[in-house]
């Protein structure tokens, strides 16, 4: 882990344009009267929890977010409440597991886990495990190995762990393990880099990475850099800023992100911000957006960039000091 | 359910559109799934039922979005109930699935990487009794089409693997294709990673003389490949998988040819 932070400082720390970017992520929660508001009601939880834990890992949250817009929030999220004890991804949708994850980590982030309903929320999780010990994401059946890290982490987050099958669970993980060490979202279904890092991770949370082959995945995942330095998802696929995020987090949990150009890759990101407006967007002059916003920057902290302040966890996407509220031992601090 | 169609025409992503309609199906049809409602308006012989309805309003949003996870999962649900109504071995379920494996493979011919694609693909092909030779002929296809389609060596990989164990003759036949690949596209990864997991495989022939003399062989030709593209690492690499007499010599030049990765060569290097 030595050069980790020199090869990301000495070509990049100077250029992150911290204040811009919480501005434009403060800013697009504003815009309310506009199309694409509309369009991404239905996943505004998800929204939330990238704008805030990116403003978080930048330590800009208080800053940006006073005890009324923190009210807000969290008034919000508490509308996307479900009988069932799901969150739904916007007010008046349905609930599923994705968005009861993302309703979980805005409360953590925002140190108001007080106001969950913990033994709701962990029997709709517990109801979604299936006898193979995969998880749907709702009552209509849709199994992905995404849900099972939705599902595992949400417990871990709650310290309810223990309510599931994890076993069983990671097991079905190791049955969508693929010829290259990567995973998919079904038995059979083709790895891709932003399902191995849910698959990853739910393994981390459930005690099982011996289910990974790491060497033959840490390679593989080392192949998604391109020569522009970004990663891409898939093999001969083209790099997005996205995968900073999908393929580093991986990298760091089997500890092998030493086997990418990071500094290529800090470069990649930075170019892909507007420096004057905020945001950062897939790929270079493309329009920037939360998403890639989020994902660029969580990529940055987990190369130990210096403008990033918080370090992230690679298992569970939040900042390492909002893991140590609740009791859970960040990734850096076991591995070493 | 009008409305609510032209809403997932204009956003295909909105789950509790899709919610809406299966609550509302479920309700109209009840527990079994058989009694076939009328459609809003007959469009011709067996397809004025809420099925087709479904499949057209799914397909529709797949045109806009062919990667869209819920506009999939609908078709999936709806063939579900339609094999749980009819089974598969003949009549309307039947007839479904093999307009929906034309589907897959129009939607494939359009974007060959689609992996919602090739999964719904799977699901149907099982739902056929579609055997394992059907079904490594329609990878090989894609993949004499587009050696570049990782998509398709993948499934390739998981045919293979589910038939447990591969025999020498079988994996011979692999390594050629791969070297086909390579030898057309020395820079593409997809027949590398497919090659470097049959060496593995190789690797675990019981017979001594049959492993050695293929490994061997893929040895002879990866040299030859080195020698044609120099500058190309993928042969290099290879060589390393297969056991060559020089692998520390064998990273460090992989360090110097793909600097990015060199941290990876260098643990390699080390073992």
């Amino acid at each position: 882990m030595s050069s980790l932070a020199d090869e990301v400082t000495t070509i990049a720390f100077e250029s992150l344009a911290v204040d811009a970017h919480a501005s434009f992520i403060v800013n697009a929660s504003a815009s309310e009267d506009t199309l694409e508001h509309a369009f991404t009601e239905h996943l505004r939880l998800s929204g939330i929890y990238w704008g805030v834990c990116a403003l978080a890992t930048m330590g800009n949250l208080r800053k940006t977010m006073d005890a009324d817009k923190r009210e807000e929030i969290l008034s919000y999220v508490a509308s996307c409440r479900c009988e069932s004890g799901a969150y739904s991804g916007g007010a008046g949708h349905d609930g599923h597991v994705l968005y009861t994850l993302s309703a979980v980590q805005i409360y953590a982030l925002f140190d108001a886990m007080d106001r969950i309903d913990r033994d709701s929320v962990v029997n709709y999780v517990k109801g979604l495990q299936l006898a193979d010990g995969s998880f749907q994401g709702d009552e209509w059946g849709e199994v992905d190995t995404r849900f099972t890290y939705c599902a595992l982490s949400t417990l871990r987050l709650l310290d309810r762990l223990h309510e599931v099958d994890v076993e069983a669970a990671c097991a079905y993980i190791n049955k969508c393990k693929n010829f290259d060490g990567g995973f998919g979202a079904t038995p059979g279904g083709e790895s891709h880099a932003g399902q191995v890092f849910t698959c990853v991770g739910a393994l981390a949370i459930g005690n099982r990475l011996d289910y990974v082959d790491g060497d033959l995945l840490g390679w593989w995942l080392a192949e998604r850099q391109v020569k522009v330095g970004g990663l891409n998802g898939r093999p001969e696929k083209l790099p997005d800023v996205c995968y900073s995020w999908w393929v580093l987090s991986a990298l760091s949990i089997l500890g092998k992100t030493h086997w990418i150009d990071r500094g290529a890759l800090a470069r990649f990101i930075l170019r892909c911000q507007d420096e004057t407006s905020g945001g950062i967007s897939d790929r270079p002059d493309d329009e920037p957006d939360v998403y890639h916003t989020f994902f660029g920057i969580a990529g940055l902290s987990l190369m130990g960039h210096p403008a990033v302040v918080e370090p992230i966890d690679p298992v569970f996407a939040l900042p390492n000091s909002v893991l140590k509220q609740l009791g859970i031992e960040p990734w850096s601090a076991r591995k070493c | 359910m009008k409305a609510c169609e032209k809403l997932l025409g204009l956003c295909p992503e909105i789950l509790t559109a899709w919610n809406y309609r299966r609550e509302t199906i479920e309700a109209r049809t009840g527990d079994a799934a058989t009694t076939s409602e009328g459609g809003d308006e007959g469009e011709g012989e067996g397809e004025g039922d809420w099925w087709s309805d479904e499949l057209r309003v799914s397909e529709t949003a797949l045109r806009n979005n062919p990667k869209s996870y819920p506009s999939w999962y609908h078709r999936k649900w709806v063939l579900r109930r339609m094999i749980e109504a009819f089974g598969t071995e003949e009549g309307k379920a039947r007839e479904t699935l093999e307009r929906e494996a034309k589907l897959c493979a129009d939607m494939l011919n359009a974007d060959d990487r689609n992996f919602h694609c090739w999964a719904y693909r799977r699901f149907v092909a099982e739902k056929l009794g579609r055997g394992v030779d059907e079904e490594l002929q329609y990878t090989l296809t894609k993949i004499e089409n587009n050696f570049s389609n990782y998509s398709a060596w993948h499934y390739r990989s998981a045919i293979l693997e589910s038939r447990g164990a591969a025999d020498a003759e079988t994996l011979e036949r692999e390594f050629e294709l791969a070297s086909n690949a390579f030898y057309t596209e020395p820079e593409d990864q997809s027949a590398w990673m497919y090659h470097r997991w049959l060496t593995s495989r190789a690797r675990a022939i019981e017979d001594a003389k049959d492993r050695e003399s293929l490994l061997e062989r893929e040895r002879q030709t990866c040299r030859e490949v080195s020698d044609l593209e120099p500058t190309c690492k993928w042969p290099l690499l290879a060589l390393a998988s297969l056991g060559d007499e020089h692998p520390r010599e064998m990273f460090q030049n992989l360090a110097a040819l793909d600097p990015a990765r060199g941290g990876y060569y260098r643990e390699r290097r080390s073992e």
